[in-house]
């Protein structure tokens, strides 16, 4: 679904990605792990549009995207759920959900994606009314990918969604992850927590220092030494 | 420009500057000359905070009104000498950026320059209400009582000969600064303090000195205005004055040993023509063109009439001027040491 | 001999935050030391504590045995402590020659010595040939140098580096690491946070782990990369659960 090449992107005269290969193939769950400073946020923010890429392609659904603005990679349905949560605090839960349907396609069903997402997300639903900057960091954290699915994406990209999450949160997260996979979206999902990410999905990349230094299971990759290495340096 | 041809013109230009004055009897001609020479080393001190510190003063007025009433005070109440009164008065600025300078020296980029024209505008206020010392609003005059011990003279030339060499101190005192660890900590301050700070500069008290150094030299030229045009009122102080002061050196070439001379050597004589020319037909259209041509030459020029010129004189590169300098013919990214 | 540089229950609490708890840490003379740890583990705050940008809450830092601790940053790089900063900060309208003298205006007064020294270190650290350009002019890899240059410019006994190898790509990381090495035989004593594993791995004789603005370990790479809370820290609890 998703073809990365050669992808080189930084910020300003900082080059942060220096060669970046992979695939996420259609209805897998893909993950990106690697250290602080390895790129994972680059490459999410590279595919979604919101920086520029420097070389390289992005081909998404066999058509090339990597010239492309981002509202036009949203219309395809590719769509971020940014590291960070990002919502906008002082509008309520409903008006930040029906944000995520702006782009034409899913906009036409709104409103049937609106219940689909208060469904899947029972807690979100109780604090439609509330403005979003009330709720806790796990709220959040759910209204951010509710507010992802609003956009009734193909490919989601989740970029560290549990981020300074207390356990129950992480729990509840990762079980949205497979109920997402359930219903046909594809996941890309940049993780801090390896063990988990790994245990749960298809294919797995590492990237280290701009690069992808290794790929594969994601069992396969827990118990390689490699890994270990690519985190810690030795 | 070849070296011959560089001395060449240096020495026509001493030679106009010592002889100039002198082609014409004209009183209006000479009055130009010796404000030339009086606004271009009151620049060139500006100079010191505004191009080399980069601090945009635009409150220098207050140290030129202080030396002004300093010397002036002292002489008509206490007949003190002018000489001397003038040396009090730049004591005198001293103190005040001392005050002044404590103030604003955390202070940076806008916040600076709001400070100091806060800072001269108070002193204009306060000169126009404490009559009983200043005389307020009428000003204070001096008598024409020509003798070199109340530096008071009859002829433009001595006025002209005694400005010239103020301006000549001024100038070499910049030079040597530019080349000194004190022009080299200025200009680092400048263009990145914190960088500097770990360098081991002591930011403030580097700035501070020279701001104490800019105001004397700025009071003593302003003792020599109250001489020359023997009256003046607490509008020394004003705003405008300020930042005329400051738009000969950023015109003429912002931190640079002789933009602000060439900016008041070509702005002065500039206001006067417009003036002369223009000033009757419509009343403050002479005004406006100066001002169009200013900001058509920030515009255009933005690194000062200066960088016009620099590229033609310079061997080794000199500490850099204000914004971008004139370029050199290098491949900016592709240059990569390999070793 | 006691060490060079000793932290001795360095606080550091912006607010509500606190950014580093208690630490203690030596580094001996000659050594080179690395610190990493996390994002947000607080190791540019201790550095920047160091160094004098940031007043420290509790502790002392002792520095050739005297109090540095809480004094402005000029006073620090006087007392012989040079820091480079993670976003370089030059002085982008002099020449590189220019900025490095700035550096060693600090111990030659005059000009014509300040040059000299400046020289010497440009040709220590192979930049000579690029004496006059502008530093604004500089690709990153080369602006680094400069911070690194003019630092050293100050003859210090200790060189802070802060994330000097950030942005460069793999293939310019050997290069700089080779010049850091240079400078610590040269008998300089360096401290470095660095995010760049393979970089610090590489070069420092011993490795601080911060996490939570706490010292988690301390002690040789090989060491400090197979310890277990390190390890958690760095992938996760679960996984170091499970290794």
């Amino acid at each position: 679904m998703l073809e990365v090449r050669g992808l080189r992107a930084g910020y300003g005269e900082n080059a942060v990605l220096f060669n970046v290969d992979f695939d996420v193939p259609e209805g897998s769950l893909t993950v990106i792990v690697g250290a602080n400073a390895a790129g994972k946020t680059t490459t999410c923010r590279a595919i979604s549009g919101e920086i520029a890429t420097r070389a390289g392609t992005i081909r998404f659904l066999g058509e090339t995207i990597e010239r492309e603005p981002s509202h036009r990679r949203v219309e395809r349905g590719l769509v971020q759920v940014p590291e960070g949560r990002r919502l906008f605090p002082f509008m309520t839960v409903e008006e930040n959900l029906l944000l995520g349907s702006y782009a034409l396609r899913a906009r036409a069903e709104r409103k049937e994606t609106l219940e689909e997402v208060y469904a899947l997300l029972p807690r979100v639903a109780e604090r439609r009314r509330q403005l979003a900057g009330s709720l806790s960091g796990g709220e959040q954290s759910m209204v951010a990918i509710g507010r992802g699915l609003m956009a009734r994406p193909r490919l989601l990209i989740m970029d560290e969604p549990t981020l300074g999450l207390a356990p129950l949160f992480v729990e509840r997260t990762f079980d949205i992850v497979r109920e997402i996979r359930k219903r046909g979206v594809t996941v890309l999902l940049v993780e801090q927590n390896v063990k988990r990410a790994l245990s749960l999905c298809d294919r797995a990349y590492v990237l280290e220092h701009g690069q992808v230094v290794m790929q594969g299971a994601g069992e396969e990759l827990l118990s390689d030494e490699g890994l270990r290495r690519a985190y810690l340096g030795m | 420009m070849r070296r011959g041809a560089k001395y060449a013109l240096i020495a026509l230009a001493a030679l106009a500057a010592l002889f100039g004055p002198l082609l014409t009897h004209n009183s209006f001609i000479r009055d130009i000359w010796v404000l030339v020479a009086m606004w271009g080393a009151v620049a060139t001190a500006w100079n010191l905070i505004g191009g080399y510190a980069g601090g945009l003063s635009l409150g220098h007025a207050a140290f030129f009104g202080i030396g002004a009433y300093t010397s002036s005070l002292l002489y008509l109440d206490y007949h003190l000498s002018p000489w001397l009164g003038a040396l009090v008065g730049g004591v005198a600025a001293m103190l005040s950026a001392l005050v002044i300078g404590f103030i604003t020296i955390r202070l940076r980029g806008p916040f600076f320059a709001l400070a100091t024209l806060a800072f001269a505008a108070i002193l204009g206020i306060a000169a126009t209400n404490l009559r009983s010392l200043t005389h307020g609003a009428e000003g204070m005059t001096i008598p024409f009582a020509p003798s070199l011990a109340h530096a008071i003279f009859a002829s433009k030339l001595a006025y002209y000969y005694i400005a010239l060499a103020v301006l000549v101190v001024y100038l070499a005192l910049t030079w040597w600064i530019s080349v000194s660890r004190f022009g080299y900590y200025l200009v680092a301050i400048r263009e990145n303090e914190d960088a500097a700070q770990a360098l081991g500069i002591d930011a403030l008290r580097v700035k501070l000195a020279a701001t104490l150094l800019s105001a004397f030299m700025t009071a003593l030229v302003g003792s020599f205005y109250a001489q020359y045009r023997l009256f003046f009122e607490p509008t020394i102080f004003a705003t405008s004055l300020s930042t005329q002061i400051a738009l000969f050196a950023i015109i003429g070439g912002l931190g640079t040993v002789w933009g602000p001379l060439i900016g008041a050597a070509i702005l002065v004589p500039l206001a006067n023509e417009l003036q002369s020319i223009l000033g009757s037909s419509l009343p403050g259209i002479d005004a406006f063109v100066y001002g169009a041509l200013l900001v058509l030459a920030i515009l255009f020029v933005p690194n000062g009439i200066i960088s016009m010129v620099r590229p033609l004189f310079a061997e080794r590169p000199l500490l850099p001027a204000g914004p971008v300098q004139a370029e050199l013919e290098i491949e900016a990214c592709a240059i990569e040491e390999r070793s | 001999m006691s060490a060079l540089l000793q932290l001795r229950n360095v606080t550091k609490r912006f607010g509500g935050l606190l950014a580093v708890k208690d630490v203690s840490l030596d580094v001996q003379e000659g050594e080179i030391v690395g610190l990493i740890g996390p994002n947000g583990a607080g190791k540019t705050t201790l550095f920047s504590c160091i160094a004098g940008y940031h007043r420290i809450t509790r502790g002392s830092i002792l520095f050739n045995g005297r109090e540095i601790g809480n004094h402005p940053a000029f006073v620090v790089c006087r007392a012989g402590v040079a820091r480079t900063f993670q976003v370089v900060k030059p002085f982008a309208r002099m020449t590189v020659l220019q900025s490095v003298m700035v550096g060693s205006f600090l111990r030659h007064r005059d000009a014509r010595s300040a040059r000299a020294a400046a020289l010497d270190v440009l040709a220590r650290l192979r930049m000579a040939r690029l004496a006059d350009l502008e530093a604004h002019r500089l690709t990153l890899v080369l602006k680094k140098r400069l911070e690194v240059a003019r630092a050293l410019a100050t003859e210090p006994r200790l060189l802070l580096l802060d994330e000097v190898m950030a942005g460069l790509s793999p293939g310019e990381v050997p290069e700089l690491l080779e010049v850091i090495r240079e400078i610590n035989a040269s008998g300089v004593t360096v401290l470095f946070v660095e995010h760049i594993m393979a970089a610090v791995m590489n070069i420092a004789r011993r490795v601080v782990v911060l996490h939570g603005g706490e010292l988690l370990a301390d002690g040789t790479p090989s060491e400090v990369s197979r310890h277990p809370q390190v390890i958690a820290a760095y992938l996760g609890e679960e996984y170091a659960a499970g290794a």
